[in-house]
This record gives C-alpha cells, structure tokens and sequence, in this order.
C-alpha cells in the first residue's frame, strides 16, 4: 500500500508521539489473523495523516500528549507501555469526558485501513482503483417484472 | 472602465454547455447558423475523475464534491444557501452537473403537466407530455438510454438499449415489490449498456456519481458535445458571462463575458439562450438589470427567481443478514412509482417516485458508521463492519415540489465570484405539503426494505446535500403576467432571448428531471427552427 513510505528521519512526530499513536492505532481497529486482517498501526496511518491530514497534526499531538498524560495518572506509565485493557480504559475514560476526542484520527485511521490493499483483499476487493477495468456484475432476473406488467397501466389519463 | 473587447457577431450565443445548453446546440447546428457557446467551466479530463485512483471514495469529497461551496474551484461561484435547508448542487464544465448525477433517467409522466387540472394546485404547463414525447424518445437514441420497455406506470416508449444490471440487490427489492403487489421497474438509465456511437458500455465501476472515466455514462460532454462540435458548433471554456445587454429597441444585443485571464469581452449575437439551470439563469438575468429592464431582464412578470423547486429528499438504508452485490451503475438501478400519482387519502397532493440505490465502497461505510457511533473501536469493528459493508440497500425518496413564490432565487448583496458578479442568493423551506409527502415516503420505503428482509432500517429526510434538480425560477405559460417565458421557451420581454433549462418548468414532477429538461430543451430548439423566418414577431 502506498502510505507506509514515511522515511522515518522525516517523522513530524516525536519517538514518545509516534509510540503513543502506534498504541491507540492497535486499539481503534486491531488485527484480526483470523480474516487475514491487520491492526490499524500497520496500514501506514502515519504516512496517511501527512499526506491528507496535514491540517490535524498540531491538534493530534496535543491528543496523543493527553493520552500520555491519563496514563501517567492512572498508571504511573506511557501509554504505548500500558496493556491492551489498560489502553481501552484511558482512551474509553477521555472519550467520555470529551466525544470529539480523537475522533479525528479513527475517521482517519478508518479512511487509510479500508485502503489497504491486505484489508481490500479480505474483503474480496481486488487493491486497485475502480477504473479503468470496473467490475462483474450479475444482470439479475427480469422475468420478476411479470406481476408488475399483468396488474395493468397505472399512469393517470389526462388527454380526453 | 475601459471598454469591454468586442467580438466577431454570431447569429446564436447559447450561455452554459450543460444538459440543456448541449442538447440545444447539437439540434440548432443542422441549421448550419454561427453558434458560440460560452462555459465557464473547462472540459474535464476523465483520466482525472476519482474512480481512476485508489482513494476514490475520498477524492470524490473534495473536487468532485457537489456543493461549489465545498469545492471552490476557479470554475465555481459561491451559492448563498444558508437560508434554505436544502444546499445547492451543481457542477461547473463542459457538460455541467451531468459529470456528477447518477443518470437515473426516468421521465415526467402526463399528469405533471396538469397539475392545476388534476390537483387543483399549481399550475399547467402550457405544453403536454404528448408534445415532448418525440423528444424524450430523440434523446434516448441521442444519448443511448437503456431500459426495459413496457414500464406500466408511463404511455409505452422503447429505450433503445437493455437495461443496466438489477444484481442480487434489484432481484431482492422486485421481489419485495412484488410481494406488496407496489409497482417498480428497472429504471431507464443515461448509461450505455452496449456500444453506442462510438462509446464503450459501462464496465460497472460502479462510481458514477463522481463521473465516469469509461464515458458510459451519458454526460453532455461525451453524448451531446462531440456530436455538436463535429457540425460546427463553437465551444468556449473557461470564459463567465456577467451580463446579457440589450439594444434600445429592447432585444437582446449579446453577453458580456469575462475569459480564463480576467479580460471583459462583449460577445454580438442575433438570438440570446440561457442555459444556465434554475439557480444560475435567474442568476445572470437578474444581474442583466438594466435602464429597460430595471428589476433584472425578462423580469417584467416579477417572477424571475421565483418559485424554485428543489425536490426534498429522503433515504432510507435498509441493513440485511445476507451480502448483496455492490457493483453495477451506482444511482440508477431500478424504481418505484406506486405512489407517484394523487391520491386524497394519503394526506398531500401529487406524489414521489422511489429509487434504488447501490451501497457504499468500504471507507465510505466505515466513516459513516463510525460517524455515527455505530463502528466501534477494539475487538467488536471487524464483526460490526462486516455486517455493515455490502450488506445495505438505499431508497431514495424523490418529493414532488410545487411551486411557491416564496422560494426563490436572489442576489446577494455582499457576497461574489471571482470575477467580482454578484453570487446567487437562495430562500427556500418546505411546504407541509411535502412534509407529509416525504413522511409517507419514508414510512413507505422503510415498509418494502422490511418485507425484503432488512433487519434494520435507517431513515433520513430531508437530506441537506441534495439540492441537484433546480427548476422553476424562468417558469414557461402562455400569460406574460404570470410567466417568464412562452410556451416555446422565448421571453416575453425580450423576443430573441430564449431559456432553455430546467428554469422553465412550471411544475416540477417527482423525479430526476434531467431526461425532461433536455426534452425540453430540443422540443425549443425544434419551434426555433419551425419559426426561423418570423422567430422575433
């Protein structure tokens, strides 16, 4: 997929920012081995975000710092150190206090994961665009019509 | 102020190339006239439509976006809609909004055109089904439309081509008609299902609504232009008309445009034609306001704005145990139109026409899901999502709006385009007639989608993002007190200034108008050519 190219020396976030944000990544949508799905923090959201979210960083920033800073409070450590439970919790607490609370970033996360191509695949999408070769599609019976045509003309008169 | 640049004179200036602006071209050029249209938007490159990248679901939100407040783009003017809680939508190119619509083609039955004799509300039209009914035929076979001939809810046309698949989603919803005993059909569609005057047949992308890069589907730029171009017909992008002038004798003398760099032309013509649809005609004859014409050209009935119908809009979702197929045209599959005629016992006047739409791509539905609050985050999103993504039908209900002076177009005082023209301003609310009629709607579409198998229903109305059938404000009839222009289309002000959009509707039926404004508009064009040599008396 084509957002996992982030060269990591140009990373806009901090080692602390981009641990934190890995940790939320993995809690907002997680892996699934079962259906051959992968956790959010593997699709390339970082790469994603600077590309077509630009305008969110500064504010995800101040979020992932909040996030750090619950955990600190509850659980005397980072939150990309807490257990997957532990990470639930602080994210699950600040949301209520606060709806919009990383909303942002899951509509994000989602938009970037729905593309990837091991997630398209899962899907039984081939990972491609649309176009040019588009798609199968099965024309459908048209015999169902018949009950339709037999109960007659339903258009209403109005020449004399 | 320096003087505007003057251009060579031609005998037909026709002002916006979209649906209407098109059709007319393409019938007036056998007269073998000097015709010069003038866009303001530029031919759009289909290489470059969303559907040719793998975030289109998203790109279609930016550019591609149906509010010209949302895309601001060169091409676009700013629509003051705030006081209407419908938005405005529109596209500005070659080939106008038809690079956006779904290309759901159903007709306006007869009834429409005798709504105050029938109904007893509105007004007639001053010309019938019977008289558009060549014309509707002509561009189905112009523009290749595909269907299924023998629709009993309309007089019998054949469209020329099949109709485009109905999938395991059209087979569940027939069947629930059926079992209802309610009237649907496949929908006549602006998609070529087969090759088509050179045209390749829809491969099922399965994004129209953000233009199709296969050119399958019948916008005006890859139906009507090229035909109209290869006659002779002349095309200029790129350039916006700020104002229509006028001669002291009171005709039309040409338009004042400004081109892609900002440079004032005026550009002579014989015979003036706006095409421009229902918000931007009365736009720009509004802002033609002269010493003669003091409230706005044509304007001397006062109702040059007026009436506005923007057909309310409702959806309901219906979410199913069993996948159905995603792919196939996106908007235009199959209808319903039981309900598209009066019936007194139902509460509300004249009717609604229902239409099956296909689901979302997977990022669309995960956004909207998580929207609103129904995806959630951990363990449970895989199992939600997949009961979510190509697991849901959608009804759209189409209201029948009548007119009312009250809604209506105006300009805005403040704000304007880049070119400095004063943008349009719109005031609109709906009748408690259409309440009632979309209510019913929407009890009605929750009905079928249960007695198809739906295990949940969702339903929404009216949609604020659904302002794409602008129709009424240049309304056509035979009395120059109570109409803008006569029953052929000309003003009655101006006798060689001619309107050629949805603008002229008098009525607005409940259903996509697009295959009826370009009827319209040819059977204009064709008593142009009948009357050329007294077309002014």
């Amino acid at each position: 997929m084509t957002h996992s190219t982030l060269i990591t020396s140009d990373h806009p976030l901090t080692l602390i920012h981009r641990q934190a944000l890995e940790a939320v990544l993995e809690i907002i949508v997680p892996a699934e081995p079962a259906m051959a799905l992968p956790s959010a923090s593997d699709v390339g959201v970082p790469g994603y975000l600077q590309t077509h979210a630009a305008d969110y960083w500064p504010h995800l920033e101040k979020e992932l710092d909040r996030l750090d800073e619950s955990a600190f409070r509850q659980f005397a450590q980072h939150f990309a150190d807490l257990s997957i439970a532990e990470r639930t919790r602080v994210t699950r607490l600040l949301r209520n206090e606060e709806p919009g609370f990383l909303r942002r970033l899951a509509l994000e996360t989602v938009t970037c994961y729905y593309q990837d191509d091991r997630v398209m695949l899962a899907l039984g999408l081939e990972p491609r665009a649309p176009a040019p070769k588009g798609h199968d599609a099965y024309a459908g019976d048209f015999t169902l019509v018949v009950p339709v045509i037999a109960r007659g003309e339903i258009w209403r008169r109005t020449e004399p | 102020m320096s003087k505007p640049h003057s251009n060579q004179k031609v005998d037909v200036l026709i002002i916006g190339a979209g649906a209407s602006g098109a059709a007319v071209a393409w019938s007036l050029a056998e007269t073998r006239m000097h015709i010069l249209c003038i866009e303001q938007g530029d031919w759009v490159n289909p290489a470059n439509y969303p559907s040719t990248q793998r975030d289109w679901e998203m790109a279609g939100t930016r550019d591609y976006a149906i509010s010209p407040n949302i895309r601001k783009l060169k091409a676009d003017y700013p629509i003051n809609d705030e006081e209407s809680p419908i938005a405005i939508a529109n596209y500005n190119a070659v080939g106008g909004s038809t690079i956006l619509y779904s290309a759901h083609f159903p007709r306006f039955h007869p009834s429409d055109f005798r709504v105050r004799s029938l109904d007893g509300v509105a007004d007639d039209w001053p010309i019938s089904y019977f008289d558009l009914e060549p014309f509707f035929a002509l561009n189905d076979t112009n523009i290749g439309v595909a269907g299924l001939t023998g629709d009993p809810a309309l007089p019998h046309h054949a469209p020329p081509l099949p109709p485009v698949p109905l999938g395991t989603m059209g087979e569940t919803m027939a069947r629930a008609f059926n079992q209802l005993g309610w009237h649907w059909w496949p929908s006549d569609t602006a998609i070529i299902t087969r090759e088509h005057e050179g045209r390749e047949p829809c491969a099922n992308i399965g994004s129209c609504n953000v233009g199709c890069p296969k050119g399958a589907k019948s916008s005006a730029d890859v139906s009507y232009w090229p035909v109209a171009l290869r006659a002779g017909v002349q095309l200029k992008t790129r350039c916006r008309v700020r104002e229509i002038t006028v001669g002291s004798n009171g005709m039309a003398t040409g338009a004042i445009y400004y081109d892609e760099d900002g440079v004032e032309h005026h550009q002579q013509a014989e015979i003036v034609i706006v095409a421009c649809n229902g918000v931007g005609t009365p736009r720009l004859l509004l802002n033609s306001a002269s010493s003669q014409f003091p409230n706005g050209l044509a304007n001397r009935s006062g109702l040059v704005g007026k009436n506005l119908m923007l057909h309310p809009w409702g959806n309901v979702q219906g979410i199913f145990d069993e996948p159905v197929d995603r792919f196939g045209p996106e908007g235009s599959c199959m209808l319903s139109q039981q309900f598209y005629e009066s019936d007194a016992s139902r509460g509300f006047v004249r009717g609604y026409n229902m239409q099956i739409t296909r689901g979302r791509g997977p990022v669309l539905t995960a956004r909207a899901a998580l929207w609103r609050g129904e995806l959630p985050w951990g363990s449970q999103h895989h199992g939600v999502f997949a009961r979510l993504y190509n697991h849901s039908i959608y009804l759209g209900i189409c209201v029948e709006d009548l007119p009312e002076e009250c809604n209506q177009v105006t300009l805005d005082p403040n704000l304007t385009d880049a070119n400095g023209i004063a943008a349009p301003k719109v005031n609109y609310r709906l009748s408690e007639n259409s309440r009632r009629m979309l209510a019913h709607g929407l009890e009605k579409g929750v009905e079928v989608m249960q007695v198809a198998g739906a295990r949940r229903t969702e339903t929404v109305g009216p949609i604020r993002m659904a302002g794409w059938h602008l129709l009424g404000t240049a309304r056509m009839g035979t009395n120059p007190q109570t109409s803008v222009v006569n029953e052929w289309g000309r003003s009655h002000n101006v006798r060689n200034l001619f309107i050629v959009d949805g603008s002229v509707f008098v009525t607005s039926g409940g259903v996509n108008p697009t295959t009826t404004i370009q009827a319209v508009a040819l059977y204009i064009a064709d008593q142009m050519k009948k009357r050329l040599a007294n077309l002014f008396d």
